[in-house]
């Protein structure tokens, strides 16, 4: 989860329609057709994990951001209890233990609370339209599964730089 | 960790069925085989209760740990599906051994079904061993 020092200089999010989460993509990503900013939706998720667009293209958003006006200030919904005085990483990363369809898993460790978890990274290298689209359903999916034999997932979680800032579960809860 | 990168965070699983079925010094009476089945049945049912169709069961899809908890993970083919109608989706799901023959002769109309068989065939060498 970005910190609010960071939210402030987001800039606006890739555009993303709901009609896309039901496209059949699978393993071979299409292009997804590009939006001019002027026709930008907003994410209609119930969820505000969304990372901020891979460094590549982040020159494009500055630009767009621009055309916008002055970038937005921090939410106010956003809850000044998960700010970390002193930022450390929140995960450490023990081993590499497999790879899933969609990304590498990493066997890691809870630094606050010395849980083992596993994380898996969600791939974006290939992205040209910022968060995948096959990432976005799986997500979508796995927030409205809980059951003792299905995976649970916990949070989602963006690492910044040096440090990682976890985002609070009752974000990625549904 | 790369700046930018996102990850989800999942409970961490010991063992999948694949790495266990690998390892020669793990045996299962009756009673623990008849649990695993039974709980990646309960996960399947539940999933397919819940609109989900999960397109890739296999070994290394169904995660163990050492207190006999089975986890049905990895959803990155899965999908919601119709419930009341047919519907029209990808043939190129499951990985190959555990693909249904309808979707080797390539429909793209098929429903939870093709989890079943994917079931099927992930259950089978454990028994067989």
């Amino acid at each position: 989860m970005l910190n609010p020092r960071d939210q402030a200089m987001t800039p606006p999010r890739p555009s993303f329609q709901e009609s896309d989460l039901e496209r059949d993509r699978d393993r071979e990503p299409e292009p997804v057709q590009e939006h001019r900013s002027s026709d930008r939706m907003s994410m209609e998720m119930d969820m505000s994990t969304t990372p901020p667009p891979e460094p590549t293209r982040r020159g494009v958003y500055e630009q767009q951001a621009q055309d916008n006006g002055p970038p937005c200030s921090p939410s106010p919904a956003w809850s000044p209890a998960y700010a970390y005085e002193e930022p450390r990483e929140a995960f450490s990363i023990m081993t590499q233990v497999g790879e899933g369809t969609f990304g590498k898993v990493y066997k890691a460790r809870n630094n606050t609370t010395n849980a083992i978890v596993a994380l898996k990274r969600v791939r974006m290298e290939a992205e040209r339209d910022g968060f995948p689209v096959t990432a976005m359903r799986e997500i979508k999916l796995l927030q409205s599964l809980r059951h003792d034999n299905v995976v649970r997932l916990h949070e989602m979680m963006v690492s910044n730089g040096p440090f990682s800032h976890p985002c609070p579960e009752h974000l990625t809860d549904s | 960790m790369n700046p930018g990168a996102v990850y989800m965070v999942f409970q961490y699983m010991d063992h999948d069925l694949t790495g266990v079925l690998s390892q020669t010094q793990f045996m299962f009476n009756d009673a623990q085989l008849k649990s695993l089945c039974q709980q990646m049945l309960a996960g399947l049912s539940y999933l397919h209760h819940k609109g989900v169709i999960h397109r890739d069961i296999k070994g290394s899809n169904i995660l163990v740990n050492s207190r006999g908890e089975l986890k049905l993970a990895d959803f990155g083919l899965a999908r919601f599906y119709q419930k009341r109608r047919q519907s029209d989706y990808t043939n190129r799901v499951i990985t190959l051994w555990y693909r249904p023959p309808e979707l080797l002769f390539g429909t793209t109309v098929y429903g939870p079904e093709v989890d079943m068989w994917s079931a099927g065939y992930a259950i089978l060498p454990l028994i067989l061993r």
